[in-house]
């Protein structure tokens, strides 16, 4: 679709668009953005509000509502981003969110985004919100893909036959945008009424049953919303209607007394319909819906881009090629972070402790602070800030955007249907794999997603055990461990491809404790049948990869910085803390690491690592500073630091130096590996866990587990590994 | 016939869903689009042999084997 003139010319609705950002002030109009899953509303949300919602090439992205703003000639808009949603009678947790939203939040303006090339799916939905409101605006999104797959759309009877405006987008391009904030406004504030429709094809009996419920919830409410669906769903039995209705959730005008014969009557009803009643109704929508498209969409189904989708997935999911792809793919992923970082991470270590360090320094006795402060300030607080930065942004501004891409292109949905087989076997539910790789980048993330998963025992499942995806806050330690200990013992050309074998190797066996978790999980605590299995899998969309780069850099990376130099700061000011306020006559963490070294030693581990983790609770992303800072302090050697609890020294060489000088061993290395794969989830990820499952008792398991999991395998592996040497 | 034993290559239309399944996983089917009347044929299969990805209006959804045994079909000619 190319810009017409309109869309360039000064008097185009998108020049007197302001976004607002996030809701701050009175709004005039409320505006829900609903749809099916994977449509682009999220990208519509973005545009409007200007806000960086997370999209992605995947049903089930957005879970939660996400709710903005925006001025629009001269009205204030709150625009609400929900979950996708198939249908108004799911009852899945994230699609129960938009469904709740758009029957009772009452928006001044209901917003469906479609998928122009997919219509008699995406439009049964639009007739399902139209039998309940008329303020209706269709967006037919993704243009520019339908075109590519030959689909044509006669978008003037289209909005004839459906009663309502219809706005053809492509919002990766923002192309539309302007001429649907017009139809917004128009319906909005009124210069516009849509038609009040009704599914036709119902049968008469069915549509008696409703509309004398109907009658009678209005009797004893006259502004009861969304009547004609209350009644359909009571016909269905959905109990959490019914419940709501008792309990005066959906009206405090209802008593007991009044809904209970209504009730009764819908029962009578459901026993006389039974399930013929549902499939009445969804026959009738996909009937209706049918019939529109074929007046007004004609497709070329010759055309290459459906070849080309075919072909991929053939590839991707065949049965030779399938699992060597994704393990290539996620080796590349990991080779690329690895090799990748090394420059960058040493020059930004060389400009931060090399350069800045001293200056900073010199400033401050410049500025004549007493020892303390100087030492409190810049050896602690600036210089974990310092290490977190030189480690922990190389690698991210290098994974976010490969792993964004992977899965704007639609690659994701792939590994869940390549997996779900093992995962079914393990009785969990396929869209694990989704939350599990959300969990590489970020654990916390991770848990959220589970929400797309229906069954509350498979969803504690996949809760429990997403801290056996490696996340991001993780990598350095693991990439520094293997290039110290893994990486030396090869010849130096072979080095990095050795390291990045072995963090493959701690990542798939993560993979594997997530199965194997998984299993225990389904045999022990959380037995059960496994639940209904779908999932969609969307077309491949070519990404965009600059803009990817950019807002994958801009909107992920800088936030998940952001959090680690939040806790790594703090965390720099206890590390100094503890190392310098003496109790008796050894430092406080000293007496820590002497109480721990044993169990350490035992574990192979050591007292300095232990330490470490207890300190790294708020953030893995500080572990390898604090190791690094305890163990020159427990050094105390004046050539290696600037005192206690001071460590500054980056480069890999110098850091095998000094953990070897500790007494680190190659075993040491790869139980470090091992326990910051196998640890308590930070503390983030802990509170989101309890957010999302309101359980302690869920809460502890998984936080407890992972840990108890690492300190067996440690110890077996430390007696193996003496065994043998 | 049943959506499970559907043939690759082979075009079916969906006559129903199976009376003994629970009424949410039949409000489910039916919100997916598993209508009677509605075409459907296998997209592509998982390297394990299951799940199975089907092509129905235009999109791809896919099933387990023990769900898609609650679909039944009659092949189109
Ligand atoms: N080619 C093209 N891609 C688009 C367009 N709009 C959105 N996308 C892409 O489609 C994918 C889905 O977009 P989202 O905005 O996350 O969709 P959503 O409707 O919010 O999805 P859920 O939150 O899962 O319901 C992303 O990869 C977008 O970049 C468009 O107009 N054209
Ligand atoms: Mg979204």
């Amino acid at each position: 679709m190319s810009k017409s003139a309109c869309e360039i010319c000064d008097l185009n609705g998108a020049t007197t668009l302001k976004k607002l950002g996030e809701v701050s002030s009175k709004y005039d109009y409320a505006i829900a953005l609903a749809g099916n899953p994977n449509t682009g509303k999220s990208t519509i949300f973005n545009a409007l509000t200007g806000l960086k919602q997370h999209t992605g090439n995947w049903p089930g992205k957005t879970v939660t509502r996400a709710e903005g703003s925006f001025q629009y000639k001269d009205n204030k808009y709150k625009l609400i981003d929900l979950p996708g949603t198939y249908s108004l009678m799911s009852t899945s947790e994230d699609e129960e969110v938009a469904r709740d939203y758009i029957l009772f939040g009452k928006p001044d303006v209901t917003v469906v985004v479609v998928d122009a090339g997919r219509l008699e799916r995406h439009l049964s939905l639009v007739v399902q919100i139209q039998e309940i409101t008329n303020k209706v605006v269709v967006c037919l999104n993704l243009m520019d893909e339908a075109s590519r797959h030959g689909v044509e759309i006669d978008v003037r009877g289209l909005s004839r036959d459906l009663g309502v405006p219809v706005i053809p987008t492509s919002a990766r391009r923002k192309e539309g945008i302007g001429e649907l904030l017009l139809a917004i406004d128009e319906v909005a504030t009124g210069k516009y009424v849509p038609e009040q429709k009704t599914i036709s094809g119902i049968s008469g009996e069915s549509r008696r049953a409703v509309s004398e419920l109907s009658q009678e919830l209005l009797a004893i409410d006259a502004e009861l919303p969304s009547v004609s669906w209350i009644s359909m769903r009571l016909i269905q039995r959905d109990e959490s209607i019914e419940d709501a209705l008792i309990s005066g959730i959906l009206s405090d005008k209802i008593t007991k007394e009044e809904i209970a014969p209504i009730l009764v009557k819908a029962a009578k009803y459901h026993d006389k319909l039974g399930l013929d009643y549902a499939d009445n109704v969804a026959g009738a929508i996909f009937g209706q819906v049918t019939k529109t498209v074929k007046s007004t969409v004609k497709v070329d189904a010759g055309q290459r881009a459906f070849r080309i989708d075919r072909t991929i997935d053939k590839l991707v999911t065949s049965r030779t090629f399938g699992f060597p792809i994704m393990l290539l793919l996620l080796g590349g992923v990991l080779w690329l972070t690895i090799i990748g970082s090394n420059y960058p991470s040493s020059a930004l270590s060389n400009l931060l402790l090399d350069q800045l360090y001293p200056f900073l320094k010199e400033g401050a006795i410049q500025l004549k602070f007493p020892w303390w402060l100087s030492g409190f300030l810049i050896d602690g607080v600036y210089l974990a800030t310092a290490w977190v930065i030189a480690v922990m942004l190389p690698p991210m501004a290098i994974f976010f955007p490969l792993f964004t891409l992977l899965e704007d292109f639609g690659y994701l949905p792939r590994v869940a249907f390549n997996l779900d087989r093992l995962f079914k076997g393990a009785g969990a539910h396929g869209k694990q794999a989704l939350t599990m790789s959300m969990g590489f980048g970020c654990n916390a993330a991770g848990v959220v997603a589970t929400r797309i998963i229906n069954s509350p025992r498979e969803k504690l499942i996949a809760i429990i055990t997403n801290n056996f995806s490696l996340c991001n806050g993780r990598w350095p330690t693991q990439i520094l461990m293997a290039s110290i200990f893994v990486g030396v013992l090869v010849p130096n050309q072979l080095a990095g491809t050795i390291s990045t074998l072995a963090v493959v190797g701690i990542v798939l066996l993560g993979i594997s404790f997530t199965f194997f978790t998984s299993w225990l999980l389904s045999k022990t605590l959380l037995k059960g049948e496994s639940s209904f299995f779908t999932l969609e899998l969307p077309p491949y969309r070519p990404p965009r990869v600059l803009q990817t780069i950019y807002t994958s850099i801009i909107d992920r990376t800088l936030i998940v910085l952001w959090r680690a130099i939040v806790f790594a700061a703090p965390a720099g000011a206890v590390i100094w803390l503890i190392s310098n306020v003496l109790i008796g006559d050894k430092s406080i963490a000293l007496w820590m690491i002497d109480a721990l070294d044993p169990i350490g030693i035992l574990i192979g581990l050591n007292g300095v690592i232990l330490v470490a983790y207890i300190v790294a609770i708020p953030a893995n992303e500080i572990v390898i500073p604090t190791v690094l800072m305890l163990t020159a302090m427990v050094l105390g050697d004046a050539s290696l630091g600037e005192g206690a609890g001071v460590m500054f020294e980056v480069s890999d060489g110098e850091i095998a130096t000094i953990l070897y000088q500790a007494g680190w061993t190659t075993l040491t290395g790869i139980n470090l590996m091992l326990f910051s794969l196998l640890h308590n989830p930070c503390s983030t990820t802990i509170y989101t866990i309890y957010k999302e499952t309101n359980s302690a008792k869920w809460t502890t398991i998984a936080s407890l587990l992972p840990v108890v999991f690492g300190v067996i395998v440690c110890f077996l592996v430390t007696r193996l590994w003496y065994m043998f040497t | 016939m049943r959506l499970s034993n559907l043939e690759k290559g082979k075009r079916a239309i969906i006559k129903g869903i199976e009376k003994g399944c629970s009424a949410e996983k039949h409000q489910r089917f039916l919100d997916l689009g598993f209508v009677p009347g509605a075409e459907i044929h296998v997209h592509s299969i998982s390297p394990l042999r299951d799940p199975i990805a089907y092509s129905i209006y235009n999109t791809i959804i896919s099933l387990r084997r023990e769900d898609a045994d609650s679909v039944l079909i009659t092949i189109d000619n």
